[in-house]
């Protein structure tokens, strides 16, 4: 472990856990491991911090500060996986955590007839990277968190909501990554995500609420001070949009041509091309929880996966992008590639132990564990869909539609084992008649199947319909994990979706 | 207790404690901490062990596993202040601390407190009576706990590969040892095992598949030839398809799939959101401004917590470390006893808190952690329920349940891994998958026939929902909105 360090993006690692003696207790747990027989052993030490404070009509409800610490061993013996964690940050944790690691893999040897084996990557050797955050949330004092909060509460109920609820979520990871290859990587990351939801109580008993729709983002608290987002504006229409939707008819079932802003597209990207297109999935690793997938090997450079008009990436690389960082959990530094180009299947996402098995030469960086207690899967990088740079703005989109809804924010999702059949609401349903905006309708959600909807892709937005989305809390795996993904996307219109009516479709 | 602690076998009694700082000492030391301070009114120092390990399988091979163990000790201090009592909650990692930084959590939390100010729930803690082995040491579970499980999963692995299709499946076992205690006199002790397994066995040509879960907290109680047989019996009923268009059907629902219904309408019974108007329950003509005392569901359905239930024990004790709509951590120490929240139909209570109870004249109920159902004399199996039915469909797992409608608390979701045509009381072939647009109100509403209760494994919510008892159902038009082509 004698390479020189090599340093990406401004590097800001907590002091306490650059304390930590990274080399000792790597090694430790290496030479443990494969004494014991394991021919491949990685590392991971991870320091976690998950703070928040969550407000309801302008009263602190809670506030929460979870620290955690754990190292993890990975270890492969005669071709099967091993995995034990230890909280413990020395050579004691690091030496029981490997013997426990090899223990298990011997167990999983007798009932494995294929041999793990990982697909090539370079040795990194000495690496720090960190994210781009500013103010660290950990050191803003909760009453100025809790104030925020209440003052913004405080603002909609004075315009009409009954109930607010206001929360406030920030997560820090410090990470270190060895392997058996001599890698010695330390990484830091930040994210935060701030939502209010104002309730209106009609007369009438019946209840209707409106969130923002601010996007989590790999900022620190500035995040909330700077301007990169106009929470005063955001905030400041929020009240009369509810209002509107709280009096709006329901919507008429039927088709219709929609305009979709990337506060809501994301999601059906999320689901219906991120979780798709992953290679664990395609191989059957998630046959019995997250599942399978309608994509195959054999589609790379065939399926027609939507209209030409659509092109998707994946990448670990995009300012504030919630899976952006240096190196994967496997030590892999992630390429950025074309997942889908021209509306044609391009790639597919990929750790080190799915690429051997798919026959790839190496993996595209997409690893990773939601903590060192946790064995790494492969995971989504951003997963975004790149705008026209000739398309129309927000407003030429709307006007090319004579009958129509412009769907805005997230709320509702479900999409089946194999990624197909979806249904997908919103925030904000907004009618177009003529090309005009003239209402907002309820219950209203589009309905449809992955390669239908995207084959309806029709208009693609330009850069100035553009937005970063995306969730601290993607799920997958057992035992379930969570993971922070973002999608970027521009406004598109996709021509014909099936719009049922929720309330109706019950009775 | 103890009896919780007695079926967790083979468990292993860790002596040589992994932690620097015997759990008990732990708590002492920051009641002690806790003492010193003049402000303090009462402190909680809550310590938990925890240990897990897993097993998963794809294709008839082990694919990745896992186990580990952790510690936590959280503090909640109650200071005095010059406006009434201000409360804080902190916590750090317990597998390497001693007395040092346990004080200076305390201090942390104490600091917190003061910026956080006054709680406007402020109460006394009220303890009960003791419960639980103080002394015991903490159980930590490991790989050892699947071998009753091992061999015969091998054999299935090894059939399936002489036949065409195989398996995937996941199975988890889990421990948590906990301490509790307080200044003012809590003091409990108390482990709570949880596991389960599931499989998934798929044919090779990926048009048949199918799901069984169960529910254990010992890995000792499966009978993994049945479950074997089982999957088998239903991949054998899925060579005959026989699609069916979205619609309204009679429709079976094994106790997993009700579980995952029912659990969808859990979060709206609380105090807070049905008095403020935000809520199914809430009511506009009640007194009360919730439905409690009305009929909420057609049918006879009961639906209750019981720390007693068996099989399902649960701590008898209220542990709220945070506060929430349903939660004040001045009601630590509480008993938890038996809550009814649907009697014979009519909404019997909602969850809610000392506080709660006192702004709003509704006696406080406690969600002690497990759920369940039973509607009249239901005695039947699911086997007997199927014969029952003269034209219909059995739905045997649904999946990515989410909500549409809190006010109808309408949810939308798929089946998965398993549907069926009976005719005639027979399972007479597969038929596609679909989405539904339902409630668990519509469907307690429509509900035809109810089967013995049974504890059972959910599918959709089984990473946060480990205790349930549910019959199996046979509900009417039950509404599926769309024809989903997966397999």
């Amino acid at each position: 472990m004698n390479s020189p360090l090599l340093v990406l993006n401004h590097s800001r690692i907590d002091d306490q856990f650059l304390s930590i003696p990274f080399d000792l207790i790597a090694d430790t747990a290496i030479t443990t491991a494969t004494k014991a027989g394991a021919t491949w052993a990685d590392v991971r030490i991870e320091s976690g911090r998950d703070g928040g404070v969550a407000l309801h009509d302008c009263e602190l409800e809670t506030a929460w500060d979870y620290p955690s610490i754990a190292l993890g061993v990975r270890v492969i013996v005669d071709g099967a996986w091993g995995f034990a964690s230890d909280p413990v940050i020395s050579e004691v944790g690091a030496r029981r955590a490997a013997i426990k690691a090899v223990k298990i893999a011997k167990l999983s040897r007798a009932l494995t007839n294929r041999k793990v084996e990982l697909a090539d990557a370079p040795v990194i050797g000495r690496a720090q990277w960190s994210s781009s955050w500013v103010v660290d949330p950990f050191t803003v004092s909760e009453r100025e968190k809790i104030d925020l909060f209440a003052q913004w509460s405080d603002g909609l109920m004075r315009e009409g909501a009954d109930h607010v609820d206001a929360t406030c979520n920030y997560i820090l990871e410090n990470k270190f990554y060895g392997d058996v290859t001599g890698n010695h990587i330390i990484q830091q990351r930040m994210r935060i995500e701030s939502e209010l939801t104002a309730t209106i109580i009609s007369d009438d008993g019946k209840f209707t609420s409106l969130s923002t729709l601010a996007a989590p983002t790999a900022r620190g608290y500035e995040w909330m001070t700077d301007g990169s987002h106009d929470w005063e504006k955001e905030l400041a229409e929020l009240p009369s949009i509810l209002k509107e939707k709280a009096k709006a008819p329901g919507v008429k079932p039927g088709k219709y041509d929609i305009v979709i802003d990337p506060t809501n597209l994301w999601l059906t990207i999320h689901e219906s091309i991120g979780h798709a297109t992953e290679l664990d999935r395609i191989l059957g690793y998630e046959t019995n929880y997250a599942g399978t997938t309608f994509v195959t090997l054999n589609d790379i450079n065939t399926l027609k996966y939507g209209s030409g008009l659509l092109n998707i990436t994946g990448d670990r690389s995009t300012p504030y992008g919630l899976s952006t960082i240096g190196f994967d959990d496997e030590g892999v530094m992630p390429e950025s590639f074309s997942l889908i180009s021209n509306g044609v299947l391009a790639n597919v996402q990929s750790d080190r132990s799915s690429a051997a098995a798919a026959g790839f030469p190496y993996s595209n960086g997409c690893a990773y564990a939601e903590g060192a207690d946790s064995v790494p899967l492969q995971r989504m990088p951003n997963i975004s869909m790149q705008h026209n740079e000739n398309g129309p703005d927000l407003q030429a989109l709307i006007g090319g539609v004579e009958n129509g809804l412009y769907i805005k924010g997230d709320d509702s999702w479900s999409i089946d084992m194999q990624r197909k059949n979806f249904q997908f609401t919103g925030q904000q349903f907004w009618r177009i008649e003529q090309g005009k905006i003239t209402n907002q309708v309820n219950d209203a959600a589009y309905q449809s199947t992955t390669p239908e909807f995207w084959g309806s892709l029709t208009e693609v937005g330009n850069q100035s319909t553009y937005k970063l989305n995306g969730a601290l809390n993607c799920g997958k795996g057992q035992p379930g994990q969570g993971a922070p993904v973002s999608h970027g996307a521009p406004a598109a219109r996709f021509n014909q979706i099936n719009i049922i009516n929720t309330a109706e479709d019950q009775k | 207790m103890n009896k919780i602690a007695s079926i967790l076998t083979p468990a292993v009694n860790v002596n040589d404690l992994l932690l620097r700082t015997k759990p008990q000492q732990m708590v002492e030391m920051a009641k002690n901490a806790g003492l010193a301070i003049n402000k303090i009114r009462d402190l909680v120092a809550y310590i938990s062990v925890d240990s897990n390990c897993e097993i998963r399988w794809a294709s008839s091979n082990l694919t990745t596993n896992g186990t580990g163990w952790g510690a936590s000790l959280v503090v909640v201090v109650y200071i005095n202040t010059k406006n009434g009592v201000a409360t804080a909650t902190c916590s750090i990692d317990a597998a390497n601390i001693g007395q040092d930084e346990i004080v200076s959590l305390v201090n942390q939390a104490v600091a917190k407190a003061e910026i956080l100010g006054c709680n406007v729930d402020a109460a006394d803690l009220t303890p009960q009576k003791a419960f639980g082995n103080w002394d015991e040491d903490p159980f930590i579970t490991e790989a050892s706990v699947f071998a009753p499980i091992i061999s015969e999963l091998g054999e299935m692995f090894d059939n399936s590969r002489l036949s065409d299709y195989t398996h995937a499946g996941y199975a988890e076992h889990n421990s948590v040892s906990v301490w509790v205690s307080s200044i003012s006199g809590v003091s409990a002790q108390y482990v709570i095992p949880s596991g389960r397994i599931e499989f998934t066995a798929r044919s090779n040509d990926g048009c048949r598949s199918t799901w069984l879960g169960k529910s254990t907290r010992s890995f000792t109680d499966l009978n993994v030839a049945s479950i074997s047989s089982s999957l088998q019996t239903r991949l054998e009923w899925q060579r005959h398809r026989l699609d069916l268009p979205a619609g309204k059907y009679t429709t079976v629902l094994p106790s997993g799939c009700v579980g995952d219904m029912v659990e969808t309408m859990r979060g709206a019974l609380n105090v807070r959101d049905a008095i403020e108007g935000n809520s199914f329950f809430a009511s506009q003509t009640n007194q009360n401004k919730t439905m409690i005392g009305d009929r909420v569901v057609k049918s006879d359905a009961n639906l209750f917590s019981d720390p007693n239930f068996p099989g399902l024990e649960v701590p008898d004790i209220v542990v709220s470390l945070h506060d929430s709509a349903t939660e004040s951590v001045f009601d630590t120490g509480l008993a938890a006893g038996k809550t009814s929240w649907i009697d014979k139909g009519y909404l019997k209570s909602l969850d809610g808190t000392r506080s709660t109870s006192k702004a709003t004249g509704i006696a406080r109920s406690e969600d002690c952690g497990n759920l369940i159902l039973a509607i009249g004399e239901g005695k039947d199996s699911l086997e007997d329920m199927i014969a029952d039915v003269e034209d219909g469909i059995l739905c045997t797992s649904l999946w990515y349940i989410r909500d549409l409608d809190p006010e109808q608390l309408l949810v939308t979701g798929l089946t998965r891994d398993g549907v069926y045509r009976i005719k005639n009381g027979e399972v007479i072939g597969a038929t596609n998958n679909f989405r539904f647009n339902e409630s668990a109100i519509g469907m307690l509403n429509r509900v035809r026939a109810a089967g013995a209760t049974e504890i059972t494994q959910v599918r959709e919510h089984a990473e946060s929902v480990d205790a349930m008892a549910m019959p199996p159902l046979t509900v009417s038009d039950f509404n599926f909105s769309s024809v989903s082509e997966a397999n």
